[in-house]
């Protein structure tokens, strides 16, 4: 099988290290999806249910009455569910597998997840809290925000840390 | 080396953002019309590959795509269900993949558009998958007694497979692929040297001179 894509690669003029590259993101990738599906109840579940607690904390702090149940979070005007599509973790896992797939050092590798992980968790946060506001406020807009405007930036911000870590904080390339 | 990297990604960044802005405030126009080819098309390949189930159909109803088929109701009685396979928070990524070749540097418009050709085509082939995936487990999902309908016999391992990639592409396809298909796009470029998949801007290119400045 490696022996065939390895062939389609050469056809493609695609170097071999790419086609790894690939390979590896795409093994990664099934992985962490096959782990974290696997693991909602035990995994998934309570992440999400952390992320609506740390939204109604910020909230408070903000001044703005906030209540959570579950993995929704409620405020006086509007209430959120944070799914599976809010909570960020699929689109960390696909970041941390992007890393893991990239030819670099293992400690640059673990500096790079702990990077994506904290850096897609603060958005990811920004992105809930801001969805709640313009629920709030323009509830008009309140799709388009969600579907369109922040799964869209949110995916490209990903890719953006990534060709960042990758073209800056890796220094060793292993080829 | 971060300040270098900088200025050529916030180039990147501010043209993504002006194409997908402007993109977003067609999409009301292009979103029905590609509801209606995914149906027309995606109705045909089906039906060609006998993957549409008998005596159903296709049919775009504003953004989304539906399926009619026959189903037999929990009294034994047969009917009709139009279930929605597809809607526009699942291709939306179509924007997102213009997007992203649109603000690839080092690629002319001529390249581009020939990048989005193929990209474009590879996803709509994503879209269809997801349809296909849908349509499937809405039919054999376990839980449609709740809703009056007997799904459709399948073994424990089907049903459990259909669960999950209903998941992957529900979960992780909106991001990964329009994202797999350009990385994908420009590496075929990039080993031509910038040549591929169009021309480029007509400027000569060699080698890693042609080669995107992400």
């Amino acid at each position: 099988m490696y022996e065939y894509l390895k062939r389609m690669a050469r056809h493609f003029k695609l170097r071999h290290d790419v086609l790894r590259g690939y390979l590896l993101f795409a093994g990664y990738t099934l992985g962490f999806f096959a782990l974290l599906y696997g693991l909602d109840t035990q995994l998934v579940d309570p992440f999400t249910r952390w992320i609506a607690q740390l939204t109604r904390a910020i909230l408070l702090l903000a001044g703005t009455q906030a209540w959570v149940t579950g993995k929704v979070v409620a405020t006086p005007t509007f209430s959120v569910a944070i799914q599976n599509n809010c909570n960020a973790i699929y689109e960390i896992a696909l970041f941390v597998a992007a890393v893991l797939a990239y030819p670099a050092t293992w400690r640059e590798r673990a500096w790079g997840a702990l990077l994506g992980f904290v850096a897609l968790y603060l958005v990811n946060l920004v992105r809930v809290l801001s969805l709640i506001y313009i629920g709030g406020h323009f509830r008009q807009y309140f799709d388009a925000s969600h579907i369109y405007i922040w799964q869209s930036l949110f995916i490209v911000f990903a890719l953006g840390l990534w060709i960042y870590w990758a073209g800056s904080l890796v220094r060793h390339p292993r080829r | 080396m971060f300040a270098t990297l900088a200025a050529r990604l916030l180039p990147f960044a501010a043209r993504f953002l002006l194409t997908f802005l402007l993109l977003l405030a067609l999409w009301p126009l292009a979103s029905p019309l590609y509801a209606r080819a995914m149906a027309a098309a995606g109705g045909a390949v089906l039906d060609t590959v006998s993957l549409l189930p008998p005596g159903s159909h296709l049919e775009a109803r504003d953004r989304r795509v539906w399926i009619f088929r026959p189903v037999t109701k929990v009294d034994g009685s047969p009917g009709m269900a139009g279930i929605n396979v597809l809607d526009d928070s699942t291709y939306f990524n179509f924007v997102l993949l213009a997007s992203l070749i649109a603000a690839t540097p080092s690629l002319g418009w001529p390249g581009k558009a020939k990048a989005f050709a193929l990209g474009g085509a590879l996803l709509a082939f994503l879209h269809l998958a997801d349809l296909y995936v849908k349509l499937r487990w809405t039919a054999i999902f376990p839980g449609l007694r709740l809703h009056g309908v007997v799904p459709e016999a399948a073994s424990p391992a089907t049903v459990k497979s259909y669960e999950w990639l209903y998941a992957f592409f529900s979960v992780i396809g909106f991001g990964l692929f329009p994202i797999l298909v350009w990385v994908g796009v420009m590496s075929l470029w990039w080993a031509r040297g910038g040549q591929a998949p169009g021309k480029t801007d007509g400027k000569k290119r060699t080698g890693s001179e042609g080669r995107p400045r992400v």
